[in-house]
């Protein structure tokens, strides 16, 4: 009989813990264990590595996809897909971009922003609203950016140096850092509030997990996804002006392919693109992960095409075992 | 049968999952030509030990042997290979396939070129299905089945690779009576046919109707294996809770007051159901009954606004009603508890805590914040109540056991409250013992004024514990009966109105 009483143990014992699932917490330690152990060979290998001036250098080249891959988390674990991210860059920061004659950073940084905020909110009613998949509808995006930027700059880069606020956001320090860098820490935090601080992050991770369920205990499924589209879309334009801001150039064919990087990281990160998993930390230390990696390969003066298959093997190999363990485990 | 040896056999079986022991030391066997039954409380490792037989998942320890042999069973495939076949609790069918594709997954016939050959695939799941006596087209797809059809899909799935042992996990939880009857007729022939048999289930009438032997397990352990001419109910359950068992009648504490809380009028949706109506007392439990295919579903997702409604009127407490979707449904009362607790209950990689607090987000808000100490409190006192099982409230979902899922799925809703409840089988999977706390727990909704709409797989649950149940047939309302005048044949014939 006392055997039966056993086991209530657990029901009964109301031990309040963090709604983390185990294996989430080993996943995300084991990506800072191989950053770590990155960090470690880098330094074996280039005793500057751990150097101030080259951290900073790390983090800056880090700074704007980081920024993006954040925006990207957030859509991931909600089940959809930005493949846009390029063009709404591109344009917001065009758009900003062709109101420096008027002399005025809060227009310039605004519209920017504005505009990446719009351009998402397109996203989120194409997807959410018209049901249009998000592949389909970000691709349809990231084609239309792409065009008008080039229409609406002439094709022609377009110079922000004389708005002095501006260039600060790329080129600027603060507290002896970066701004690029305290505004991707800023971001993360606000994130990491959104996702797991938030009753938001519950109607994320449920939309995501399993949208029929999320739908029928009355989550508004297409207000969550039309807000990570808007945040997306958003991250996006600020990164596009990080990176200008730092180059003091806006180049309307600028940021290539870089929506494929963004979902590496992404994925790298632990989230999946089948919805309802990811967190901003496991994205965060992806991006550091390939930083280290990069900037170590460069300080060894590998050919960037190595570097890309350096890259992909980093990635096969933290995605891999997940991948294998969710195999047998199912 | 004795003097067989066993056809499976498994010895001293351990397996553990972080934060539970799932099976410790379990020895179990079956003979050619024998149903063995597994029953146990929710929980007690019956599907981790049928997922270790059909190789779905390793023993820590242990071992198991087929025809004498020792053999590993590493993947389903593998187990395949030594026919041994599994019929799934949970449905895991491709929605998107016909229903013949789903029957050979993986295992199509094969024309010329290696292309598949669809012909030969429509004749063989059409023997398979005539084998167990059903009538679904193979050509359907199987998004368009109901819960009921997909799970003898399943079962089919099963009988494909014509297997010497054969394991049904729960095979009847979704099923009507009457198909019941058909199922264990097509178990009986297979057994008759030297299969060796073992049957999951906590319908123990069906146990008893079926099994030559029965194992109990209880929280890990094999705790008796008797034959089922020499043992009875009352000893089973015993052993399976390790108790005395609770009383299994709940006294209904109340059968409504006078006034209504839903009135539906004249209420259709397509082709679906017409001109249905009915209403409902605070305080009372009406039943739906009808048999497959008379859309009590469907009326119940077109209260809930999870259907499109085209014609008729819906009143919540004399006010028109006419949600369009879910959350405007729950903004005006009403709560939905769906049989399919995987699919449509549950966000299966989600917490315990988080699946129960989804239903009521805003409780737990504080300037947007999520209020964690609050929300947590609040689930851990539903999971008491109901007395569900759980590692720790972080546990996924997907990691409980299938009724302790739909535990989970009822602690949510009776969580968030509400005036009218739209429940659909709200015992599926559950066992001897926890059925009367889900109906206690039912029963003291509507002592709280709550109306109840209720549709079982069981009319006998449903005649249990409704108050008034009305009988639907393709569509349409065929019947009303009040609570004296229930009887099985006159329900039964007006389902096949
Ligand atoms: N993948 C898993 N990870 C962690 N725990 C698990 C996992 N699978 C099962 N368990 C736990 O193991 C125990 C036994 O589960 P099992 O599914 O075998 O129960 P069951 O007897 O089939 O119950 P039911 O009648 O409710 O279906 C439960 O406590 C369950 O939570
Ligand atoms: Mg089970």
């Amino acid at each position: 009989m006392s055997a039966v009483g056993d086991t209530n143990a657990a029901r009964s014992a109301p031990a309040i813990r963090r709604p983390v699932p185990f294996r989430a917490q080993i996943g995300g330690l084991s990506r800072i264990a191989i950053l770590l152990l990155l960090v470690l060979t880098a330094q074996l290998v280039t005793p500057s590595f751990l150097a101030p001036a080259n951290l900073q250098v790390i983090l800056m080249a880090v700074a704007a996809i980081g920024v993006m891959a954040i925006g990207m988390t957030l859509v991931v674990i909600a089940g959809e897909i930005d493949l846009s991210i390029a063009g709404v860059a591109i344009l917001a920061c065009v758009l900003g971009g062709i109101l420096i004659p008027t002399g005025s950073p809060v227009l310039v940084i605004g519209v920017t922003l504005l505009t990446g905020l719009v351009l998402g909110l397109i996203n989120g009613i194409l997807v959410a609203g018209l049901r249009i998949p998000s592949l389909i509808a970000t691709l349809g995006m990231l084609g239309i950016a792409r065009a008008l930027a080039n229409i609406a700059s002439g094709g022609q880069a377009l110079y922000p140096e004389s708005i002095g606020p501006y260039v600060w956001l790329g080129r600027g320090t603060l507290l002896g850092l970066p701004v690029p860098v305290l505004i991707l820490l800023a971001l993360t935090i606000l994130a990491i509030a959104l996702t797991r601080f938030s009753i938001f992050g519950q109607a994320l991770y449920a939309t995501g997990g399993n949208v029929k369920a999320a739908r029928l205990s009355g989550i508004n499924v297409a207000a969550v996804r039309i807000a990570v589209f808007m945040l997306c879309g958003f991250c996006a334009a600020l990164a596009g002006m990080l990176d200008s801001a730092r180059l003091s150039y806006i180049n309307p064919s600028g940021f290539e392919g870089i929506e494929l990087s963004v979902l590496a990281v992404t994925v790298l990160g632990g989230a999946a693109l089948s919805g309802g998993k990811g967190t901003i930390i496991g994205t965060l230390v992806a991006a550091l992960i390939i930083g280290v990696v990069n900037n170590l390969l460069n300080q060894l003066g590998v050919s960037i095409y190595l570097q890309q298959v350096a890259i992909a093997a980093v990635i096969l190999a933290v995605v891999l075992p997940d991948a294998l363990k969710r195999e047998s485990g199912k | 049968m004795s003097e067989h040896a066993p056809l499976l056999e498994v010895r001293a079986i351990r397996k553990a999952f972080p934060g539970v022991v799932a099976l410790t030391d379990v020895s179990f066997d079956i003979l050619p030509g024998e149903v063995h039954a597994l029953v146990g409380e929710n929980g007690a490792g019956k599907s981790t030990l049928l997922s270790i037989m059909n190789g779905l998942q390793l023993p820590d320890s242990g071992e198991i042997r087929r025809d004498g042999q020792a053999v590993t069973l590493r993947n389903p495939s593998v187990a395949r290979a030594h026919r041994i076949a599994l019929v799934h609790q949970e449905l895991v069918l491709c929605p998107n396939l016909t229903v013949a594709e789903n029957i050979l997954l993986g295992q199509e016939p094969k024309g010329r070129f290696g292309r598949t050959d669809r012909k030969a695939m429509h004749r063989e799941a059409r023997r398979i299905l005539d084998a167990i006596h059903v009538d679904i087209d193979p050509a359907r797809s199987t998004g368009e089945l109901s819960l009921n059809e997909q799970q003898i899909v399943e079962i089919c799935r099963a009988l494909v690779s014509d297997p010497r042992v054969l394991i049904f996990d729960e095979p009847t939880a979704s099923l009507n009576d009457d198909q019941v009857q058909h199922l264990l007729n097509v178990i009986r022939k297979l057994k008759a046919k030297g299969l060796g048999i073992v049957y999951v289930s906590h319908r123990l009438a069906e146990v008893f109707a079926l099994a030559d032997r029965i194992t109990v397990l209880r929280d890990g352990r094999a705790v008796a294996t008797l034959p089922a001419v020499e043992t009875s109910e009352a000893v089973v359950i015993r052993h399976m809770v390790g108790r005395d068992p609770a009383p299994n009648r709940v006294e209904r504490g109340t059968s409504g007051t006078a006034e209504v809380a839903l009135a539906v009028r004249s209420l259709g949706a397509g082709k679906l159901f017409d001109d249905v109506s009915f209403e409902i007392r605070k305080g009372e439990i009406l039943g739906i009954a009808g048999l497959l295919g008379c859309q009590r579903e469907a009326v119940m997702r077109a209260l809930f606004g999870a259907l499109p409604v085209d014609r008729g009127e819906v009143l919540v407490g004399g006010k028109p009603c006419q949600p369009r979707s879910p959350r405007q449904a729950i903004a005006r009362g009403f709560g939905f508890l769906p049989a399919d607790r995987k699919g449509e209950g549950l966000v299966l990689p989600m917490s315990v805590g988080d699946n129960i607090a989804l239903t009521m987000l805003w409780r737990f808000s504080a300037l947007g914040f999520l209020r964690r100490r609050k929300k947590d409190g609040l689930a851990w006192e539903m999971i008491r109540t109901l007395s569900t099982k759980v590692a720790s409230l972080s546990q996924a979902a997907r990691e409980l056991s299938g009724g302790n899922q739909q535990k989970l799925v009822i602690a949510k809703w009776i969580a968030r409250g509400g005036e009218v409840f739209l429940i659909e089988d709200p015992t599926r999977g559950v066992d001897v013992g926890a059925k009367p706390q889900i109906w206690r727990a039912i029963d003291e909704l509507t002592r709280q004024g709550k109306a109840v709409l209720l549709i079982t797989s069981e009319l006998q649950e449903l005649m249990d514990i409704s108050d008034r149940i009305i009988v639907m047939s393709r569509g349409r309302v065929t019947g009303h009966f009040e609570r004296p005048e229930f009887s099985v044949e006159g329900i039964a014939r007006c389902a096949v109105m």
